[in-house]
């Protein structure tokens, strides 16, 4: 089942696993950052809603937990696409022309760098350096460095593995 | 008091408390130290560096906001040191500020500008970003500019304090951005538009969007007056240009003013005022002379006088008026028409139950509003005091915010009920029997103060007697509290060092009341110990100018003054007690024939409009003098402009007993209340000779002092059986509808239907709120439309779902103008004013959108 179908059972089924997140921080300080990330592994990224339930949940105010929320770069506040395809913008990947594969990447998924695709299938980020020099220009798929640099073949290959295991 | 030492600021010796920061210290020695983030009421974060100094024997500079004195220390806040890392920290902010100086309406106000110009700064050695944010106006009132924010945080310090805590820092590095949760509109983030943000920020961030391109601050009168919408009368500055008011601040802008005291005087310059007076010609309203339209009054008047004598003539007076037109209207009815039928809706409101309650207690049992920040322990009965009296509220969170336990009776979870160490919700109508329960436990436990009790009060044998055969047990059965619960409650206020009780006088029963007394004087707490909170700005003053039937200026009893008023006034005074309110319109048609009505909308303000207005109807002549064409006015026969608070001088009286000036910000063409009535009175052949307002209160001051606290009180315990409260619900009207106050509307609702404030309020205030509970099991969804009947009436309204209210309870905001279709009028025959607060009402879906 594809994520845009959530309804408001799963709203419901959210906002249980992030009480049972929080009641596993229940009485401890210090613990907004730790709440956040487990709550983001469970759901993908942080709706709206689970965020009022976390504030209440640490007695603070809601724009406080946005605030810390929004000051990290990989907290997301909207759905993030099953694929996440990451381009190293970084010195050593811009010589050897990552420009164009992002460009490139863009053009395929009809998205802008830091967006998801309508189907909820692939979101397209850039970083600055995943620490692999070497291996420049690096895309890295799902945590996985990639050895194709094609944009084309790229997604033509996600897609394919996506309609496997959908089979 | 912490200890002093000395510091030496630029070779300056002063001595100041220990532990107070550098910046304080300078300032306590006459020197202004420059700052951007720090403000004397919010924590200090050092964020800004503007303010940094030198200290002696100190490496580098340091923040004087973060930094504390010490004994001998040395600081120097002006070196070429310290001037050139200030024009650095200037100059780094400039580079992220448009200069926009020119058309932006903070100039000449605005702190950068004079840092800047003061370190004398053309133009910032960095490149200048313009961040390019879009400028949010999507609320009536408050303009957000992020391109000029200088990211002080002294906007989300003070929503933190004061307001709904929904702003803080978002994002990080050059993206940084003041914001509310998920950069929402405030409306959609909760904002209660106190507009203490806009007071505290440094620059043109944010500002009054009514202000914007219509003054600068140089351009602006400011005038240093009263607020007068609920009764806590906070202090306020108009600013006007043109005789238009620009906006409402404080002086201090630590100082709090809520929505409508910031924002909710558009009404005045309303093109909807009333400037001309009309006279009823063949059933309409036409519009005459103030001669004529005064001329035909006092024929109409003096008829009915001859014919059917002075007792079949009324008045009656809104409490937003000011002491001295009260006065002057209470001397109208009683010297010159012959009549003690002179009321106000202080008799709507609490009074004059409170009265008991004063002369019981003594009047230094009045608490300030200081000494409820300074309480340990706060005791709230049936108060939502953030919403109807807010400068009570933020009272109460700052209490909390210190320290203090707080325990909330109220079947309403209101806002502060979700800050408070102890919440008893007690059933609907129940609020008697917990009270009565808090007592017993406080006399169980020997909580209280027994000497005192037994030696200095009346009755203390009786009150202990009734209360032993009371059961705590009952208390659950009927409050649906444990006695545990009770005892613990009993135990937190017993052990308070300085406990206040507060209560919102238009909700508690006269019987609750006298619960309260008892408590208070159980416990021996009759100093700054209690603060009923009252609704309007003048309830209290209403009081003291003898707008209440039965009593004289001055708080006596209309027999034993009257002749020293007899003497005072020159005019031989009535013997017949006078009628409340609520007689004059049960006897309207019969024998009371002839009513003049000042302010309010007394057709919305009583219940049961549909009576009321038979009633106001049947008189054989009514006249009314108000600032909008209300809906009483409509009935009348002559119809007066009034004046509104803004245009005129005088003085009210808050609910500390505290008298507070109002000073004329904007000149009207309407002629002030008091005159109006003086011309009446002369044209019925009583002359009245003032020139000012000024003069009435020095007749006034002559004749009775207000005391800031009224004199010892009796001390006599009361003995009450609780009940239960309201109207009885049964299987035709199952349900309870209390009506209340709301942020952004206010009680009669006529100056809030004039106001963009209203334009906050869902469903524009036609709303009816039901639990969640409710609405599942009545299948009713936010929004969809419902009839909601009562044994008086029926309305329709929109269903807006609250999780404050509990199941059985519905909830009507008083500026409703409808609600008083349903609302009960028996008459509580002790007070003489309305004795249902909650009425037995029955729902049922349909109705037009």
């Amino acid at each position: 089942m594809g994520k845009k179908s959530k309804g408001c059972a799963c709203k419901q089924a959210e906002l249980d696993c992030v009480r049972e997140i929080l009641e596993k921080y229940e009485g401890r300080r210090g613990v907004l950052v730790h709440i956040l990330q487990d709550v983001q592994k469970k759901l993908g990224y942080l709706p709206e809603e689970t965020l009022a339930v976390i504030a209440e949940g640490v007695g603070l105010s809601l724009a406080h937990v946005y605030g810390v929320a929004s000051f990290y770069a990989h907290f997301y506040f909207t759905p993030r696409g099953e694929n996440v395809i990451k381009v190293c913008r970084g010195t050593a990947c811009h010589v050897r022309g990552s420009k164009a594969i992002l460009e490139g990447l863009e053009e395929e998924l009809e998205i802008k760098d830091g967006e998801t695709t309508d189907d909820l299938k692939f979101t397209l980020e850039t970083v600055s350096c995943v620490g692999c020099c070497a291996l420049a220009p690096v895309v890295v798929v799902n945590e996985q460095v990639l050895k194709e640099r094609d944009p084309k073949k790229i997604v033509t290959t996600l897609k394919a593995e996506g309609k496997e295991k959908g089979e | 008091m912490s200890e002093l030492v000395t510091v030496k600021i630029d070779d300056r010796e002063v001595k100041v408390p220990d532990g107070v920061a550098i910046i304080e210290a300078a300032s306590l020695a006459g020197i202004d130290i420059p700052h951007l983030c720090y403000c004397r009421c919010l924590e200090s974060t050092g964020a800004c560096r503007v303010c940094l100094v030198e200290v002696e024997d100190t490496k580098g500079l340091v923040a004087s906001c973060s930094r504390k004195v010490k004994d001998g220390m040395v600081v120097y806040t002006n070196t070429d040191k310290v001037k050139e890392a200030r024009r650095f920290v200037i100059e780094l902010i400039l580079s992220n500020h448009p200069g926009d100086c020119l058309s932006c309406d903070k100039n000449g106000a605005c702190e950068l500008q004079k840092y800047a110009y003061e370190l004398g700064i053309e133009k910032t050695g960095f490149s200048m970003k313009d961040p390019g944010y879009a400028i949010d106006d999507s609320n009536p009132f408050i303009e957000r500019n992020y391109n000029l924010c200088i990211l002080c945080g002294r906007c989300v310090r003070i929503c933190k304090l004061k307001g709904a805590d929904i702003l803080d820092f978002a994002r990080r590095g050059m993206l940084t951005k003041v914001t509310t949760p998920l950069d929402k509109s405030l409306q959609e983030s909760g904002c209660d538009f106190c507009g203490s943000c806009l007071a505290v920020c440094p620059v043109g961030a944010l500002l009054e969007i009514d202000r914007r391109f219509r003054g600068r601050e140089w351009e602006m009168k400011e005038t240093e007056t009263t607020c007068s919408y609920c009764g806590c009368g906070c202090g306020l500055s108009f600013g006007t240009v043109e005789g238009e008011i620009l906006r409402a601040t404080t002086k201090d802008p630590c100082d709090y003013l809520c929505a409508r005291g910031r924002f909710g005087w558009d009404y005045v310059a309303s093109p909807e005022r009333l400037t001309t007076p009309l006279i009823k010609k063949e059933g309409a309203l036409t519009e005459c002379s103030w001669d004529e339209a005064l001329s035909y009054a006092a024929e109409r008047l003096l008829k009915l006088k001859k014919e059917h004598g002075p007792e079949s003539i009324g008045g009656f007076i809104g409490a937003g008026s000011s002491n001295e037109v009260i006065y002057l209207f209470q001397k109208f009815l009683r010297a010159c028409v012959g009549t003690n039928n002179v009321d106000s809706s202080a008799r709507l409101l609490g009074f004059p139950g409170l009265l008991d309650f004063c002369e019981t207690l003594g009047g230094e049992a009045i608490a300030s509003l200081e000494d409820v920040e300074e309480a340990d322990v706060l005791l709230l009965v049936d108060a939502d005091v953030t919403a109807a009296y807010p400068r009570v509220g933020v009272a109460v969170k700052k209490a909390i915010a210190n320290g203090a336990k707080a325990i909330v009776i109220d079947p309403m979870e209101t806002k502060v009920a979700k800050l408070v160490s102890l919440y008893l919700r007690p059933k609907v109508g129940t609020e008697e029997f917990l009270l009565a329960g808090l007592l017993k436990a406080l006399l169980d436990e020997g909580l209280f103060d027994e000497k005192f009790a037994k030696t200095k009060c009346d009755n203390f044998t009786e009150l202990k007697k009734s209360l032993n055969g009371f059961k705590m047990e009952g208390v659950e059965k009927k409050a649906g509290l444990p006695a545990d619960t009770l005892k613990e409650a009993a135990k937190l206020y017993g052990e308070g060092k300085r406990p206040v009780v507060l209560f919102g006088a238009e909700r508690v029963s006269p019987q609750s009341l006298k619960l309260i007394a008892n408590l208070l004087l159980l416990t021996n707490r009759l100093k700054g110990s209690v603060l009923p909170c009252l609704l309007l700005s003048n309830l209290q003053g209403a009081v003291y100018m003898g707008a209440l039937a039965e009593f004289y200026p001055g708080w006596k009893r209309a027999t034993e003054i009257k002749d020293k008023f007899k003497k005072a006034w020159g005019a031989s005074l009535p013997d017949a007690p006078g009628l409340s309110a609520m007689e004059m319109l049960e006897k309207a048609g019969s024998s009371i024939l002839g009513m003049y009505i000042i302010g309010g909308d007394s057709v919305a303000q009583f219940p049961n409009a549909t009576d009321a207005t038979r009633a106001l109807s049947s008189l054989d002549f009514l006249m009314v003098q108000d600032i909008f064409l209300s809906e009483t006015a409509k009935l009348a026969d002559v119809v007066l402009p009034g004046l509104t608070l803004p245009e005129s001088d005088g003085n009210i009286v808050n609910m500390e007993h505290r008298v507070r000036e109002i000073k004329k910000c904007v000149e009207s063409p309407v002629q002030s209340d008091w005159k109006t009535i003086a011309e009446l009175s002369k044209k019925m052949g009583c002359d009245m000779d003032y020139s000012s307002e000024k003069e009435i209160a020095k007749e006034i001051k002559l004749l009775f002092s207000i005391p800031k606290r009224v004199g010892k009180g009796s001390c006599r315990f009361m003995v009450v059986e609780p009940k239960r409260t309201g109207e009885k619900p049964d299987s035709k009207y199952p349900l309870s509808l209390v009506t209340g106050e709301t942020s952004f509307g206010f009680y009669d609702g006529i100056r809030i239907s004039h106001s963009k404030l209203s334009s906050l309020e869902p469903y524009g205030g036609e709303y009816v709120g039901v639990s969640p509970e409710d609405a599942s099991a009545m299948g009713l969804e936010e929004g969809s439309r419902v009839r909601v009947a009562s044994r008086r009436g029926k309305i329709e309204a929109s269903v807006r779902i609250m999780d404050s209210l509990p199941r059985g309870l519905l909830f009507m905001p008083s500026h409703f103008g409808k609600r008083n279709l349903l609302t009960s009028d028996d008459i509580d025959p002790e007070t003489k004013g309305p004795r249902c607060r909650l009425i037995a009402v029955s729902i049922s879906k349909g109705g037009k959108k």
